[in-house]
C-alpha cells in the first residue's frame, strides 16, 4: 500500500534523528520522561485528543494511517447484509493489566455504554470470545464507532484506577500533575521497549526526553539540533459563532489572510484551511480555496449596522491570542471592529478542533453535530467522497464557521529517544514504539 | 454731652495706635516683598522646570537611541540583516523572527520596537505583534535616520494610537536596508518616571483630550497656534508645551502645572505670623502702652486729682513730685501754685470777707440808714414838737410813733432777711418735678405781671418734656427760682420778656431764667453772687446769694451769661434724678 | 488437505482470511488500473454534462504520481471522454467564447486512504463535483531500483523475519512474526503453497526477529521465545517448543523475549554478529575482546558477513545511516579497522533483518519501504566488478 507523500514529511525528521545514532534496532529498558504543556485531568480514553498516544486501554479496532480499519482486540468480524447484526471474534490470549483475561463478558459492558451514545437500541450478546452487536437499525459505520476512543475496553479497579489491555499500565496518577506508566509484560502485541514512562504536565522544564512544542513562536530556547516529530495537520483552528450575523462571518472569511497566520504565527506548523477537513484527510480541501477579497467584504458589511464584535479565545493561550489580534487587524481593513477578549462569551469564538481519527466521514460527522447539523451528518457516506464534499460545502455555506488553518502537533525528541523505525502513522506518535538509549 | 476721654486713655490709645500702625506697616511691607519675591521665584522655578523637563526629554531620547542602537547591533538583528541580503534574501522566511522584536524590546526595556524589512514590511513588532507584514511606508523616505535622532511619533497599537519617543536605525550590508524602529511610550507612566518635583504636576494632552477650566483654554490656544504658553492664577501656574512630531505636526501638549500652594502657604503663614506677631505686638503694645500710659500719666493723674481737689475747694492739696522731669516740675509748680492759691484764697477770703463785711456793713449801713434816718427825724420831730408845740405833740407823737413802728418793722424785716440768710437750713431732698415747679412759680407772678399800669412783661416757658425730676428741697428750689424771676423782673423795669427754660443733658437738669434787660458787665457778673451785691437800688442784695446758696447746697452749679444790652440768663444745673 | 490439517492444529487459520476480506464499507477502495480509473472517472464526468457537450479540460496533479504517469492518465481520460461523446480542449474557455460551454478541472489528490480524483464540472454558474477514490495495483507501484547487488525476493505487509530458499530455489519459506509461509516458484512468480501459524508460548517481542536455518530434513526457526522445527515436504509442518537454543553456525542464541542475542563469547547482549564482530546495543561495533572497530561508526544494528568473491576475505554487510539515508554497504574488516569495500546501495527504508543466507556469498536482507509500508526481502549478493 502506498504511503501518501504527505506522510514523508512527518517521517523524515524522525528518521534523521534516529539515524544519527546509528542504532537502528530498538533496545529494551529505560524510562522515558515526557513533558506536556496541557495538563490531563482524567484518564478517560475519550479525552485523549492529542497526537501522543498513551495506550492504556484499547478499542476493538482502530483506524489506520490510511483510513482503513485495523484489528486490535478483535481479529475478525462479520455482519449481515443489512448491517444490523455484527459478530466479532476477540483476539485470544489477551489479558487486562491485572491479569484477568479479556472475554466477551468483560468487554461487553464498556462497549455497550459507548455504542448506546450512537445507537440507542443496540444490544450486545457476549459468549466466550465472541461478541454479537445487534440493532434494529442499520449500523454500517459500526467499525468506525468501535474505533473511537470512547469505545475503549477498560475496567476500573477498586481504587478507581484505569485497567486496560494496552501495552502500558498505570502505576501512579496525580491528575493534572503526573502520570507514570509501566510496561505491561504480557501485552499481546509484544511488551513495549520502555520499562516505564513518566509524564509531567505543565512543568515546562524542557529537560524531558519528549515534550510537546506548542504552536506559535518558541517560548523557550530549543537546540538547533533538536529532533522533532510533527504530525500531519490534525487540529482545525477556526472561528465559530452561534448568534453573530452570518453575513459578518461571510465577510470575515473574505478578509482573513490565512497565510501569515500559518507562516508566522504558527511558524509553518500546519497548512491553511479553507475546508473543515485537511487536504490529506479529505483529498478535496483544495476545492474550497479562495483568496482574500477586501472589496467584496466591505460590500457585504456595508449593509450591516455593526458595533464592536468580540472574538473570544481561551485565556492563557498566547498563540490563539496572537491569531485573534491578527484577525482583528485584518477585519479593521474593512472597517469591521473586532475586539479580542479572553472572556469566554464573545460573539465569535476562536478555538481549536482536534481531529480524533483518520476517518474523514467520522470526523466530518462529528463536526456537523457540533455545529448543530446532525441531519447532515446522516448524509455522509464514507464510500462516496462526494457526500463528504457536499456536506462540508453546506456546512461552510451556513457561515457559522470559518476554517483558518490546520495545525500540526510537534514534539521535541531528545537524542536518546528513538521510535521503532519507521512509525508510519503520521497522525499519532505511539509510545509503545519508543525506546531509549541509556 | 459725650464721655470725655482721659489722658491716660489717650496716651494708651496713642501708643497702641502707634504700635498697631507700625506692625501693620511692617507686615504689609514684608508681605508685599515676600509676594513679589515668590512671584519672581515662581517664574524662575517654572522656567527652570520647563528647562529641566526638556533636558530630561533629551536624556530619555538619548537613552532610547542607545537602546535601539544596542538592538541594531545585536547578533540576532545583524544575522537577520545579513540573511535578508543573502542569496535567499528575497525568499527569506522571516516568520522565524516573528517574536524577535518582543524579546529584544524586553531586553532593552523598550515600549516600541519594530524590525522592518527592505520593502518596509514589518517583520516583527513588539508593540503590536499581529501587525507583521504591514507596511511602514514612512521609512522609505530618503532620510538620514541617524542624523534625525529621536523624535516624537504616533505609533499604532491594537487599542489605538500612542505617542512614542522614537528613533530609527538602519542596517544596510548592501543595497537592502533593515530598519530597526524603537522607542519609549510617552504617556502618564512616562511622565511619572521623570524625576518628581514637589508641587509640580505633569499631564499629557492628546488629540482627544480637553481638560476643564484654565488648562482647557490654554490647550485650545496652543492647538490653534502651537507655541509655549503660560497662565497664572493664585493657586497654580500652568505652562503648555507643544510636542511636535518630525513634520512639525502637533502630536500632544505637555501641561506643566506648578502649584503655588507653597507660595500661598508661605504667604498665609507670613500673614498669620504677621497677624500673630502684630496681635502679640498689639497686645504687648496695649500692655506696654497701658503701663506706660499709667506710668506716664500717673503723676499727671495725681496732679489732675490734686487739681480736682483744688477745684473742689481743697486748695491745700499737694501733688506728688515723683520725678525730676517736666511732670515733676509741673507737680512742683502745681504745689507752688496751690500754695499761692491757698495764700491768695486766704487773702482773698480775707479780702472777701473784709469786702463782704464792708459790703455787709455798707448794705447794713445803707439798709439801716434808711430806716434809721426816719427814726432819727421822727425822734427829732418829737423833740421839736415837745419843745415847740406841746399842743401838737400828741398828734406829732402819734404820727411819729407810727413812723417809728413802721421803720422798726422795716428794720426787723431787714434783720429777718439777714437772719434767714444766716440760718438757711440743709435742704430736705425729695423728688421734684422741675417743669411743674417752673409753671407754679410763673403762675405766682402772673397776677403781678398782669397788674394794670405795670410795664408789660411777656413770659415764656420752654420746658423740655424729658427733664423729669430732680432730688431737691422743693421750698428752697422754689425760693431760688423765685429769686431769679424777681431778679429778672427787676432787670426789666420797662418790660420785656421773661423766659424760663428747662433742659436735660445726660444726667444734668438745666433750669434757665432769661430776661431781656440791660444785661450785666463782666465785672458785674463776677460779683453777682456776692451777698449783698446788687445792682438794684433797693433790696438787700441777698436774693442771688440765696440762690447760690441753695444751688450749692444741692451740689449744683449756677452760671450767668450776659452781655450789656442783651439781658441776662441765669442757668442752674442740678443732677437729674435717674 | 493442508488447510484442514492446519485448521486442526491452529484454530485461527480459517479466521485469518476474514481479517483481510471481510471489511466494512469504509475501507480502502479496490485496486484499479489507471485505465479503469480513467474510464470510471470519464463516466462520472459525462453524467454531469449534457450529452455531447464540448468541454475544456484542465488537469492538476497534487499527488506524488510521477509526471509521466500523470500525462498518461490525462491522455487516457481524454480518450475515455471522447468515447462517451465528449470532446475536450486543453485550454480553458475565454470569456464569452461560444466554442466551449463547460469547463472540467480534474485533480489527482491524496486523502488518508490513498489517491482521490476530483473532477469539478462547471457549466455557466452551475458547478458540480465528482470524486473517485483510486488504489493502484501493488505491482504497478513504483519501485526504487536497488543497487546491482540486491535481488528482490518477496514483499509483504507484515514483517519478514527471515527467508529461506530451498529446493534449489524453487521453494521459499518466509518467516513472519506470526506465521511461516511457503511459496513455490511457478509461472515465473511465487505462488502461495502453505501457511503455518506460529503458536508461541508468549507474544513475539515488539521488534520481532527470527532466524531460519535449513536442516537436512527441513528447517528450524529460532525465535526469541521458541524454537520451531519444521518440514516442508511433503507438507509444511511446524512444531514449536518453548525456550531458546544456540544456533549451530554462529553459536549465538536469543535472549528470551528480547530482540537481542548472547553467546558464550559475548555475554553482553548484542543485536548481530558477523565475522567476529558484534553489533552492541549501545550502537558500537566491537570484536570479541571488546575493542571497537574503527570505521564502524554510524553502522546500523544489523551486520552479516559474506564471502568476498574477489578474494578470500570475508566482507561484512552493514547498513550505514551516517549519510542520512538508509543504505547498505560492504566493508572489509582487517585488524579492527573497517574500510568500505563497495559503494553504498540505497534502500527504500530501514533494515529490519540481515542474515547470512543459505547461499554462500549472499545475505538475506529485509527492509521496510517507507513509501509503501511493505517489508521487502532481498538477497544481497556481492558482485566483483574489478
Amino acid at each position: 500500500m502506498r504511503l501518501p507523500g504527505w506522510a514523508s514529511f512527518a517521517l523524515s525528521s524522525l528518521l534523521f534523528s534516529s539515524l544519527l545514532t546509528g542504532a537502528v534496532r530498538p533496545r529494551y529498558g529505560g524510562t522515558l520522561t515526557v513533558e506536556l504543556s496541557n495538563a490531563w485531568t482524567t484518564l478517560d480514553p475519550n479525552s485523549f485528543k492529542t497526537a501522543l498516544s498513551v495506550p492504556i486501554a484499547e478499542t476493538l479496532v482502530r483506524v489506520g494511517s490510511h483510513g482503513e480499519i485495523e484489528p486490535v482486540l478483535v481479529v475478525a468480524w462479520q455482519h449481515d447484509p443489512d448491517f444490523r447484526r455484527w459478530r466479532f471474534s476477540l483476539r485470544p490470549r489477551v489479558t487486562f493489566h491485572d491479569g484477568e483475561a479479556l472475554t466477551a463478558a468483560t468487554a461487553a459492558p464498556p462497549l455497550l455504554a459507548a455504542l448506546k451514545q450512537t445507537y440507542s437500541d443496540v444490544s450486545i450478546e457476549a459468549g466466550g470470545q465472541a461478541i454479537v452487536v445487534h440493532s434494529d437499525h442499520a449500523m454500517p459505520e459500526l467499525l468506525a464507532e468501535l474505533a473511537l476512543p470512547r469505545a475503549a475496553v477498560f475496567r476500573k479497579s477498586d481504587t478507581n484506577a484505569l485497567i486496560g489491555t494496552g501495552p502500558f499500565r498505570v502505576t501512579t496518577w496525580d491528575p493534572g500533575r503526573r502520570l507514570t506508566l509501566a510496561a505491561f509484560d504480557n501485552y499481546w502485541g509484544g511488551r513495549p521497549y520502555l520499562d516505564s514512562v513518566e509524564i509531567e504536565f505543565g512543568s515546562g522544564h524542557g529537560r524531558a526526553d519528549l515534550f510537546d512544542i506548542p504552536v506559535g513562536p518558541a517560548r523557550r530556547i530549543l537546540p538547533e539540533s533538536l529532533a522533532t516529530w510533527s504530525s500531519a495537520p490534525r487540529a482545525l483552528l477556526a472561528i465559530t459563532s452561534t448568534n453573530a450575523d452570518p453575513v459578518l462571518l461571510q465577510a470575515l472569511a473574505l478578509l482573513i489572510d490565512r497565510v501569515p497566520i500559518l507562516n508566522v504565527l504558527a511558524q509553518h506548523k500546519g497548512e491553511v484551511a479553507f475546508g473543515l477537513l485537511p487536504q490529506w484527510l479529505s483529498g478535496y480541501a483544495f476545492l474550497f480555496q479562495s483568496t482574500p477579497d477586501v472589496m467584496h467584504a466591505k460590500q457585504l458589511v456595508s449593509s450591516l449596522r455593526l458595533g464592536p464584535t468580540s472574538l473570544s479565545y481561551p485565556a492563557d493561550d498566547l498563540f490563539l491570542r496572537s491569531v485573534a489580534e491578527r484577525i482583528a487587524l485584518n477585519a479593521r481593513d474593512a472597517g469591521i471592529t473586532i475586539q479580542p477578549t479572553s472572556a469566554g462569551n464573545g460573539h465569535l469564538r476562536l478555538m481549536e478542533w482536534p481531529l480524533e481519527s483518520t476517518d474523514a466521514a467520522n470526523e466530518l460527522g462529528r463536526i456537523a453535530e457540533q455545529l448543530g447539523a446532525s441531519d447532515r451528518a446522516r448524509q455522509l457516506d464514507a464510500a462516496k467522497p462526494e457526500t463528504l464534499y457536499q456536506v462540508e460545502r453546506s456546512l461552510l455555506d451556513d457561515h457559522r464557521i470559518i476554517p483558518l488553518i490546520h495545525v500540526r502537533e510537534t514534539y521535541g525528541i531528545a537524542p536518546r529517544v528513538h521510535f521503532q523505525s519507521p512509525t508510519s502513522d503520521p497522525f499519532t506518535l505511539h509510545l509503545e514504539d519508543a525506546w531509549v538509549q541509556p | 454731652m459725650g464721655t470725655t476721654m482721659n489722658f491716660r486713655t489717650k496716651v494708651f490709645l496713642s501708643i497702641t495706635a502707634t504700635v498697631i500702625l507700625a506692625v501693620w506697616i511692617v507686615a504689609a511691607v514684608v508681605s508685599t516683598l515676600v509676594s513679589q519675591s515668590f512671584e519672581r521665584r515662581d517664574a524662575q522655578r517654572t522656567a527652570a522646570l520647563v528647562s529641566q523637563l526638556q533636558r530630561e526629554f533629551e536624556r530619555r531620547g538619548s537613552d532610547v537611541a542607545r537602546r535601539v542602537e544596542a538592538v541594531a547591533n545585536s547578533d540576532s538583528v545583524q544575522r537577520l540583516a545579513v540573511n535578508l541580503v543573502g542569496p535567499a534574501g528575497g525568499q527569506l522566511d522571516t516568520s522565524q523572527y516573528f517574536a524577535a522584536a518582543q524579546t529584544l524590546a524586553q531586553e532593552q526595556s523598550l515600549d516600541f520596537l519594530e524590525l522592518v524589512g527592505p520593502d518596509t514590511a514589518i517583520i516583527s513588532s513588539a508593540e503590536w505583534p499581529a501587525r507583521f507584514g504591514y507596511k511602514e511606508d514612512w521609512l522609505a523616505q530618503p532620510v538620514d535616520w541617524k542624523a534625525q535622532g529621536v523624535f516624537l511619533r504616533e505609533e499604532h497599537l491594537a487599542d489605538g494610537l500612542a505617542l512614542g519617543l522614537i528613533t530609527v536605525r538602519t542596517i544596510a550590508p548592501s543595497d537592502k536596508t533593515l530598519y530597526v524602529v524603537g522607542g519609549q511610550q510617552v504617556d502618564s507612566d512616562f511622565l511619572a518616571s521623570l524625576p518628581a518635583i514637589e508641587g509640580v504636576r505633569l499631564e499629557l494632552i492628546r488629540d482627544f483630550d480637553m481638560p476643564q477650566g484654565l488648562a482647557g483654554a490654554l490647550v485650545a490656544d496652543v492647538r490653534r497656534e502651537p507655541r509655549e504658553l503660560k497662565r497664572v492664577t493664585d493657586a497654580t501656574s500652568i505652562t503648555a508645551i507643544p510636542l511636535e512630531g518630525r513634520d512639525k505636526q502637533l502630536l500632544a501638549i505637555l501641561l506643566v502645572e506648578n502649584s503655588r500652594a507653597e507660595l500661598l502657604s508661605l504667604k498665609r503663614y507670613i500673614q498669620e505670623t504677621a497677624a500673630a506677631v502684630g496681635g502679640a505686638g498689639v497686645l504687648l503694645g496695649l500692655m506696654l502702652s497701658f503701663w506706660t500710659a499709667s506710668r506716664v500719666t500717673r503723676p499727671l493723674r495725681d496732679l489732675a486729682s490734686s487739681v480736682r481737689e483744688v477745684a473742689l475747694g481743697k486748695w491745700d492739696t499737694r501733688a506728688n513730685v515723683g520725678s525730676s522731669d517736666e511732670v515733676g516740675q509741673l507737680a512742683r509748680d502745681f504745689n507752688g501754685m496751690t500754695e499761692q492759691l491757698v495764700e491768695q484764697r486766704d487773702r482773698m477770703i480775707q479780702a472777701e470777707r473784709v469786702a463782704a463785711w464792708r459790703e455787709l456793713a455798707r448794705r447794713l449801713a445803707h439798709e439801716l440808714k434808711n430806716p434809721l434816718f426816719p427814726l432819727q427825724i421822727t425822734i427829732e420831730n418829737l423833740q421839736r414838737a415837745r419843745a415847740a408845740s406841746p399842743e401838737q405833740f400828741d398828734e406829732v407823737f402819734r404820727e411819729s410813733t407810727s413812723t417809728l413802728l413802721a421803720e422798726l418793722d422795716h428794720l426787723k424785716t431787714i434783720v429777718g432777711r439777714f437772719s434767714d440768710f444766716a440760718k438757711m437750713p440743709a435742704p430736705q431732698l425729695e423728688r421734684v418735678d422741675v417743669n411743674q415747679m417752673a409753671r407754679e412759680v410763673v403762675h405766682l407772678f402772673e397776677a403781678q405781671l398782669q397788674a394794670p399800669g405795670r410795664p408789660r412783661v411777656e413770659t415764656k416757658l420752654q420746658l423740655a418734656a424729658e427733664v423729669g425730676e430732680v432730688l431737691a428741697d422743693p421750698d428752697q428750689l422754689r425760693r431760688a427760682l423765685r429769686n431769679l424771676v424777681l431778679n429778672a423782673l427787676d432787670a426789666m423795669p420797662q418790660g420785656g420778656t421773661l423766659t424760663i427754660r428747662t433742659a436735660r443733658h445726660d444726667n444734668k437738669v438745666a433750669l434757665e431764667v432769661s430776661d431781656t434787660g440791660e444785661g450785666l458787665t463782666p465785672e458785674e457778673v463776677d460779683r453777682l453772687f456776692t451777698p449783698y451785691y446788687t445792682t438794684k437800688q433797693h433790696g438787700t442784695g441777698l436774693g442771688l446769694a440765696i440762690v447760690q446758696s441753695v444751688v450749692s447746697d444741692h451740689k449744683g452749679t449756677i452760671t450767668v451769661h450776659s452781655e450789656p444790652g442783651q439781658g441776662a440768663t441765669f442757668r442752674i444745673e442740678l443732677k437729674a434724678n435717674a | 488437505m493442508i488447510r484442514v490439517t492446519f485448521a486442526l492444529f491452529f484454530g485461527s487459520v480459517l479466521l485469518l482470511p476474514a481479517q483481510t476480506t471481510d471489511q466494512s464499507p469504509a475501507q480502502t477502495p479496490p485496486e484499479q488500473t489507471m485505465t479503469d480509473a480513467a474510464s470510471q472517472l470519464a463516466s462520472r464526468i459525462s453524467s454531469l454534462l449534457p450529452r455531447r457537450t464540448p468541454v475544456s479540460l484542465e488537469a492538476q496533479n497534487l499527488s506524488q504520481l510521477s509526471a509521466a504517469e500523470w500525462l498518461s492518465f490525462r491522455n487516457l481520460l481524454r480518450d475515455e471522454l471522447r468515447k462517451l461523446g465528449t470532446e475536450t480542449a486543453g485550454t480553458p474557455p475565454e470569456s464569452g467564447s461560444p466554442a466551449t460551454l463547460a469547463r472540467v478541472r480534474v485533480t489527482l489528490s491524496e486523502d488518508a486512504r490513498g489517491w482521490l480524483f476530483v473532477a469539478e464540472v462547471s457549466s455557466g454558474d452551475n458547478r458540480q463535483v465528482a470524486m473517485l477514490p483510486w488504489k493502484q495495483p501493488s505491482s504497478a507501484q513504483t519501485k526504487r531500483q536497488l543497487s546491482i547487488t540486491k535481488k528482490p525476493l518477496w514483499t509483504q505487509p507484515d514483517p519478514i523475519l527471515d527467508i529461506l530458499l530451498t529446493d534449489s530455489g524453487a521453494q521459499m519459506l518466509v518467516l513472519s512474526s506470526d506465521k511461516l509461509t511457503s511459496y513455490l516458484f511457478m509461472e515465473n512468480k511465487w505462488m502461495l503453497s502453505a501457511t503455518a501459524s506460529l503458536v508461541l508460548p508468549r507474544p513475539m517481542p515488539r521488534d520481532p526477529r527470527g532466524r531460519l536455518e535449513a536442516t537436512p530434513d527441513g528447517f528450524r526457526a529460532f525465535l526469541p521465545m521458541a524454537i520451531c522445527q519444521g518440514t516442508f515436504k511433503p507438507e509444511l509442518r511446524l512444531t514449536c517448543v518453548n525456550g531458546t537454543e544456540t544456533w549451530p553456525d554462529t553459536q549465538v542464541r536469543w535472549i528470551a523475549d528480547r530482540n537481542t542475542l548472547e553467546s558464550d563469547a559475548m555475554k553482553t547482549p548484542f543485536y548481530a554478529t558477523a565475522n567476529g564482530l558484534f553489533s552492541m546495543t549501545d550502537g558500537r561495533v566491537q570484536d570479541r575482546s571488546g575493542q571497537p572497530v574503527a570505521g564502524s561508526e554510524g553502522w546500523g544494528s544489523d551486520i552479516a558477513s559474506v564471502e568476498d568473491p574477489c578474494g578470500s576475505r570475508t566482507a561484512v554487510f552493514a547498513s550505514s545511516p551516517d549519510t542520512g539515508r538508509e543504505e547498505v554497504r560492504l566493508y572489509d574488516v582487517v585488524s579492527g579497522q573497517a574500510t568500505p569495500a563497495s559503494d553504498p546501495t540505497s534502500l527504500p527504508g530501514p533494515v529490519t533483518a540481515l542474515w547470512p543466507s543459505e547461499m554462500h556469498g549472499e545475505a538475506t536482507m529485509v527492509a521496510r519501504n517507507l513509501q509503501t509500508g511493505q517489508y521487502e526481502a532481498s538477497r544481497l549478493g556481492v558482485v566483483c566488478t574489478k
